[in-house]
């Protein structure tokens, strides 16, 4: 543990407590996200000395914890959190501009975000993270002008109801539909709605950048309590589990070694290695392929080969 | 108990110190009443006073690195003849201004020990913060999370948690990511400290692995990936890497605290955001028209893939792309099956459909 991780965490905790009987100690831990045992030593180190009294001072800080509440008594310095450092306002300027960057459908709100962006940088830091944050960007990958996304992320908080055109893969025809958003997930690359498909009467899921048009229409929504989005996360993907099928992948000696580092796979005497893969989608399959060839192959379900093989063709022009 | 004051109970006398004070102190008060400098600097032994200023030196660095606001004074003393330099830490500087949503009343009294100013929000503006820091919280192998979090538990000091509820969003991350946070952690220090890295790297479609010596200029996360972009020292020329295709990253460790290069002065991490794989590339750019069936047209324009130079009446559209780099150009466009065309230029279409029969052979398909 860094001293400068300890200051953080005690000069939180003593404002956090310095109030009328103290706060939880387990609270505060898990605000930290540091063990209640780290915790008790942090502060055991700043009352290591037991009549401790700052440097100069005649003012002490008592801090009482019976390993359940910590109480802190101080009549001077610390009752109130330090600002921001410059990393932390850093992670804070660059959640900001990723937002922002996802607005592009509206100037306006762009501005807007940056220029609060600028005004609480300068008032709650020591020293504004323009530095920073021209080393570092993110961009958490909103499809096309991020209107979509907005109206998806406001029903969201909101919990209303959404009108979609929806382009389902390997349709002829984009198609209306009517969903409750339950939460927005990123993964690799992608965003996707997690929502119940009044259409369909069940959760699907809608990958953002296949929405053409998104509005909300007359109508909220509760979120089912035993509603889990980790229930449609399998090895750092998103899939629907009721229709399930499953594929064994097989990719060349060349990228083995990235395959390797994504999960298990079984070794091949020739360097390659095969991937047992559980899809919800057998075209997101088709494509996974088709985006690594020619190193991916699949070795079954015959039907999949099929499917690769016809999709192939189509690129060759052949109406196979 | 232990004799020895630990670097945390060091740090927080000196603060204690220094915080609240109209009136700087000078460096020989600070010597004398903080406890872990007094003991050595009152044996009065040159040696050992030499090293308790060094320490105390090295100290107000990484306090002021941390964002603890020491403050250099000159101020005068003996009724204004004599000119000396002394320390302080304002409240001012110190403490998290008060945060107040623009419907609420101020609160006084024991809530508001200090003086202090006071920022008003609205609270679609603290949902705003709350989402910015939730978001990069989330993000996968993103290297300051604890930051983020700290900060998102100081501003959340005086706020309602009902206002700073985040929007239900959630980042999957890969089961590389813990691998790739390690490397990111190395690279992200290194940036700051501006200090050379070592690596090797695989292009994943381009043979062999290659040792690579790089100035880290910027740190970025895109396309669910987080990319390096540095001057290649042995190229001579600013190059994009992704992390996850790197090796055994190593930091220049010699004289940590002096940078080994400058970043130029027009370099901008933003010319490098918001490409694809295709536009990376060092290759010179080649131009390509391609032809996007109906409703893959609706998708592409959509989200923005080229540009559009024609609709055609049955909703099919051809768009244009530069490309620097084809083959990951090529191996997004199979990804289409029939639904995309090449149109220009021939020798693209024929590497496409050279592609497509390695991958027709490879499923037992017939090749002519």
């Amino acid at each position: 543990m860094t001293a400068e991780a300890q200051l953080d965490r005690v000069l939180y905790v003593v404002a956090a407590a310095s109030c009328k009987e103290g706060r939880p100690l387990a609270e505060l831990a898990e605000t930290l996200g540091v063990s209640t045992d780290q915790l008790m030593q942090d502060l055991g180190e700043v009352t290591a000395r037991i009549d401790y009294y700052p440097a100069g001072s005649v003012e002490s800080i008592r801090i009482a914890n019976d390993g359940r509440r910590i109480e802190v008594w101080t009549s001077g310095e610390f009752r109130r959190p330090v600002r921001l450092s410059p990393l932390e306002a850093m992670a804070l300027g660059l959640g900001f501009r990723a937002l922002a960057a996802g607005t592009r459908a509206s100037e306006d709100r762009r501005k807007e975000l940056l220029a609060f962006a600028e005004r609480l940088e300068r008032a709650v830091t020591t020293s504004p993270p323009e530095e920073l944050l021209a080393r570092f960007a993110v961009d958490d990958g909103t499809p096309g002008d991020g209107s979509v996304r907005a109206v998806l992320r406001r029903a969201a908080a909101e919990r209303r109801r959404c009108k979609i055109t929806y382009l389902a893969s390997r349709t002829s025809q984009p198609d209306e539909r009517v969903i409750c958003p339950y939460t927005l997930t990123y993964s690799n690359g992608a965003w996707y709605a997690i929502s119940h498909c009044t259409k369909r009467g069940g959760v699907r899921l809608f990958r953002l950048d296949r929405i053409v048009a998104a509005e909300t229409v007359d109508g909220t929504f509760e979120v089912p309590a035993d509603f889990d989005p980790s229930h449609y996360i399998t090895e750092g993907r998103l899939y629907r589990a009721d229709e399930e099928i499953e594929a064994v992948v097989r990719y060349s000696p060349r990228i083995a070694r990235w395959v390797r580092e994504r999960g298990p796979v079984e070794e091949l005497a020739d360097g390659s290695v095969q991937v047992r893969l559980r899809v919800a989608d057998p075209q997101w399959l088709v494509r996974h392929v088709l985006q690594h060839a020619p190193e991916a192959e699949v070795v079954e379900p015959v039907e999949l080969r099929r499917q690769v093989a016809r999709a192939a063709e189509l690129a060759l022009g052949r109406d196979a | 108990m232990s004799e020895r004051i630990t670097k945390l109970q060091r740090w927080l006398d000196l603060i204690s110190y220094l915080v609240g004070r109209r009136v700087p102190v000078s460096v020989e008060d600070i010597m004398e009443n903080v406890p872990a400098y007094a003991k050595k600097w009152q044996t009065e032994n040159e040696t050992d006073r030499a090293s308790v200023r060094r320490m105390f030196e090295r100290d107000k660095d990484e306090l002021r690195a941390l964002g603890i606001p020491i403050e250099t004074v000159q101020y005068r003393i003996n009724y204004g003849l004599e000119e000396i330099e002394g320390y302080r830490i304002t409240r001012q500087d110190f403490y998290l201004p008060y945060l107040r949503l623009v419907h609420e009343a101020s609160p006084s009294g024991e809530r508001r020990p200090y003086l202090l100013k006071e920022v008003v929000l609205t609270e679609d503006e603290a949902r705003a913060a709350a989402d910015a820091l939730h978001m990069v919280s989330q993000l996968p192998a993103f290297p300051f999370v604890a930051e983020a979090r700290s900060a998102y538990r100081k501003l959340a000091f005086d706020l309602d948690p009902e206002v700073l509820a985040p929007t239900p969003e959630l980042y999957v991350h890969r089961p590389d990511a813990e691998a790739i946070l390690e490397r990111l952690r190395t690279l992200s220090s290194a940036l700051l400290a501006r200090k050379v890295v070592w690596f090797r790297y695989h292009g994943i479609y381009r043979g062999e692995a290659t040792d690579r010596e790089v100035r880290p200029y910027g740190l970025v996360f895109q396309r669910g990936n987080w990319y390096l972009i540095g001057h290649d020292v042995d190229r001579d020329a600013v190059r994009i890497f992704r992390v996850e295709r790197m090796e055994n990253v190593q930091p220049n460790r010699r004289k940590p605290h002096t940078p080994d290069y400058e970043i130029p002065a027009d370099f901008r991490l933003a010319d490098h955001l918001r490409k694809e794989a295709w536009e990376l590339g060092d290759e010179a750019p080649i131009m390509a028209q391609v032809l996007f069936r109906f409703p893959q047209s609706l998708w592409a324009e959509r989200n923005g893939y080229g540009r559009k130079v024609e609709e055609r009446p049955d909703g099919s559209a051809v768009r244009a792309f530069e490309v620097r780099q084809v083959n990951p150009f090529l191996r997004w466009l199979l990804a289409f099956g029939g639904e995309v065309e090449v149109l220009s230029p021939p020798s693209l279409r024929d590497e496409l459909h050279a592609l497509a029969r390695q991958v027709l052979a490879l499923h037992g398909g017939a090749v002519e």
